[in-house]
């Protein structure tokens, strides 16, 4: 499908507007160039609706008519839509494109009644445009949904923050796998394969058993009532195993939601590892405490030691001792002459060789001289003692045994570094109470009870899932011996010629189904991931050779999205790839898998260049825009067609790549931003949207803002 | 339902190629079958077994006529 052109009438804002679309597969960009809350997204709606009705909008219950509509008043909203649609036809063996054209039109009334309103049933319309006029089209519903699945409206009409419906964090995994898996199969058209080959395989039952009535052997016959009981046996075991994948799927929904609930509950910490980190802290406070009181013992004695009034007393001390030095240098001390004078007066003889004898005036003399030296000895005596005790502590303190400053330094140090270490014990301990009192423990302990209680749960249907692959292996083994013995059989038996026929053409024709489906389901999911692959690394600048962040990316078998780095590691696109990247790997889904499928359809993208900047958002413009490429066999899309709704600072360093790659730009004004945003009076009585041929380099009376002015970029083009 | 898209068809064209060409055009008739096949899965009528039943006998049929007709040259 290729839009040509649409038109709105009351819907919203759109009070009666007109677009065309480029159709031009080299320049297969359109451009609706508009500011927020200008038309971008009333537009898209407007598309979905106009194609699917109220399901392709994602609220339903949305008022479609101009908010300011009279009361009491019906509203006619309408949109009408004019495309071209391929289909491929089967002629002559050969599958051939036939391209048709047609025009949709959707409407429906609407009566406001204050803030409700009432609405009719819709009602579509569509028309085959020929040469010679138009032809209405029956069942338009259906025909739609033939040449484009509501299903996939997620890949062909997207706003910018739904564009990540495939790795969206705000979805479980197995949503993600779902939705993966069904827009692979929708846009492939399987659905229509897989009921195929069931009905196929009820046509072959049905075959098999007529043989088995109609046999004439008795032995025919029992193989045959065997064979349909094991076929049907199958079924059953296959149709149950359906049924336990479903719950499995389920299952697994419900325990991505309960893992999410409980990592929510338990997202300020981890129960029993804030309980081990508080443990850790108060046993780190409690040593801190000891530490401290034997610090503090230290302290008190080291303010009763001697080497305190060392530290204290040391100058006026050392000023003592040097006098006591001297009179010890000086001989005044230690004393020496009583001894000396007593020793004379018993010889009687002085050293100088005077008489000392009894009554002699010089006897008496010295005897009076002893007299006076003992009364000054006793200052000496202790002079003396004071100089060798003095001598012994200078020497020891001069060796540096006792250093009270010293002493006193290292016990500070390591008081603070005590006192440091308490404080980030309390702070951790703290921390850890706040966490604790945070994490209501009744309610995590339900979560986790509840989780454990689905994986327990999730685990018994897995076992029972594989159970019943073993039965359905088994059942499938018997089934193909039975089927060897029954062909056998009934070739041997002419009067069955006509059902053996039916029967080998239905199994040619269901082995054609099958092997189209397993080549599908391999060899093109395998293309859709390494496009995938090519196109993401291309958005976001990584090559694989060198050693960045992003090495590949690629779609599992069971239809997950993994990235992969270079160093081998499992990248979850929820949590650890940027919001350009998730963007750029969506974009890089959606293409890749419009490629592969060779599907033709409009890609209309609200806003897609949000939360992108520089080299990124020019490299994903280029990809999203690229002209089509007629070499299919290399991976190129036979025709294509992309329309973006762009603001002025999305399209903002991109103007180059527009100038080449847009067929078409338009721009959407809201009138009812005048005089606040806008330059000039639209002098429209009601607001609405007005459109321009302003192209992304140009303004007019009708689309010109006042911030245009500061960008001076901007070209004037002369009112139409 | 959607329409089976382009690379699906050439998916479809491959496997008729591989089976037995059990009369001259066999593959061509299997591969018309398949695409009777698809058109009534698209249009989705209640009683699509016994539609593609009667498509089946009538090629069923078909294989008789041609090989019976191989056989008499």
């Amino acid at each position: 499908m290729k839009l040509r052109s649409a038109r709105f009438r009351n819907f919203k804002l759109l009070r009666d507007l007109r677009v065309g679309f480029s159709l031009d597969a080299q320049r297969p960009l359109t451009v609706i160039r508009a500011e927020n809350a200008s038309g971008k997204t009333s537009t898209l709606n407007a598309l979905r609706w106009g194609l699917y009705g109220l399901r392709g909008l994602e609220d339903p219950s949305i008022r479609l008519s101009p908010a300011d509509w009279p009361d009491g008043q019906p509203c006619e909203v309408l949109v009408e839509i004019d495309f071209d649609h391929t289909l491929f036809n089967q002629i002559a063996g050969e599958f051939v494109p036939e391209t048709d054209s047609y025009r949709l039109v959707r409407r429906v009334n609407e009566t406001p009644a204050g803030d409700r309103f009432m609405r009719e049933p819709d009602r579509i319309s569509l028309y085959r445009l020929t040469d010679v006029g138009t032809a209405p089209v029956e069942n338009p519903e259906a025909k739609i949904a033939d040449m484009l699945p509501l299903e996939m409206k997620d890949i062909f009409f997207t706003d910018g923050d739904a564009a990540m419906t495939f790795i969206s964090p705000q979805l479980t995994r197995a949503t993600k796998k779902d939705q993966v898996e069904e827009a692979i199969k929708s846009l492939l058209g399987l659905g229509v394969l897989e009921a195929a080959a069931d009905h196929v395989a009820k046509v072959q039952q049905r075959f098999t058993q007529r043989i088995g009535r109609q046999a004439g052997s008795g032995e025919l016959t029992e193989i045959s009532e065997k064979l349909a009981k094991r076929t049907e046996e199958r079924e059953q075991v296959s149709a149950k195993k359906a049924e336990v994948v479903l719950q499995i799927e389920k299952l697994g929904r419900l325990y991505d939601e309960a893992e999410k609930a409980l990592h929510l509950a338990l997202q300020v910490g981890k129960h029993d590892e804030l309980v081990e980190r508080r443990t850790r802290a108060k046993r780190q406070l409690d040593t801190a405490k000891e530490i401290e009181e034997r610090l503090k013992e230290d302290h008190r004695k080291l303010l009763e030691h001697e080497s305190l009034s060392w530290a204290l007393l040391d100058a006026p001390l050392r000023r003592a001792y040097e006098h006591l030095n001297s009179l010890h240098d000086r001989g005044v001390i230690p004393r020496t002459a009583v001894p000396v004078l007593e020793d004379r007066i018993e010889h009687g003889i002085c050293i100088c060789g005077t008489s000392l004898a009894e009554g002699t005036a010089e006897r008496s003399r010295v005897e009076q001289l002893i007299i006076e030296q003992r009364s000054i000895d006793s200052d000496r005596q202790m002079l003396t003692r004071l100089f060798h005790t003095a001598r012994s502590d200078f020497q020891e303190r001069d060796a540096g045994t006792d250093d009270w400053a010293r002493k006193l330094a290292s016990l500070e140090k390591n008081r603070l570094e005590t006192l440091k270490m308490r404080e980030e014990a309390q702070q951790e301990l703290r921390v850890c109470e706040d966490k604790l009192k945070e994490i209501d423990q009744a309610d995590v302990q339900q979560k986790q009870a509840h989780r454990d209680a689905i994986r327990s749960s999730l685990g018994q249907a897995e076992d029972q899932r594989k159970e019943l692959e073993i039965k359905e292996r088994e059942l499938h083994q018997e089934i193909v011996e039975l089927t060897e013995k029954f062909n056998a059989l009934r070739l041997a038996d002419r009067q069955l010629r006509d059902l053996n026929a039916r029967l080998t053409v239905t199994k040619d024709v269901a082995s054609i189904i099958q092997g189209a489906l397993e080549e599908i389901q391999t060899v093109y999911l395998r293309r859709v991931s390494d496009r995938m692959n090519e196109l993401f690394l291309d958005m976001v600048g990584a090559d694989p050779t060198e050693k960045g962040v992003f090495q590949k990316a690629i779609i599992s078998d069971d239809y997950e999205i993994i990235v992969q780095t270079s160093d081998g590691r499992t990248l979850n696109p929820d949590h650890e790839v940027n919001g350009a990247s998730q963007r750029a790997l969506t974009f890089a889904f959606i293409w890749a898998l419009t490629e592969v499928s060779g599907v033709i359809a409009p890609r209309v993208i609200d806003t897609p260049l949000g939360m992108m900047s520089g080299a990124v958002k020019r490299r994903v413009l280029e990809m999203i825009s690229s002209p089509a490429n007629l070499d299919v066999a290399s991976g190129g899309e036979p025709d294509k067609q992309v329309v973006l709704f762009l603001t002025r600072s999305e399209i903002a360093d991109t103007e180059n790549i527009l100038d080449e790659r847009a067929g078409g730009v338009i721009t959407f004004t809201n009138s009812d931003h005048y005089p606040v945003d806008l330059v000039h009076d639209p002098g429209v009585d009601a607001p609405q949207i007005l459109t321009c041929a302003c192209n992304h380099r140009q303004v007019c009376e009708v689309c010109e803002r006042k911030i245009d002015a500061d960008r001076g970029r901007y070209l004037h083009r002369p009112a139409a | 339902m959607a329409a089976p898209q382009q690379q699906v068809l050439e998916a479809i064209r491959r496997q008729c190629d591989s089976v037995e060409e059990r009369f001259p055009d066999y593959r061509r008739e299997a591969l018309a079958m398949l695409a009777d096949v698809i058109a009534l899965e698209r249009a989705r009528p209640h009683d699509i077994v016994n539609q593609l039943e009667a498509k089946f006998e009538a090629l069923g049929n078909l294989l008789l006529r041609r090989t019976a007709a191989e056989e008499a040259v």
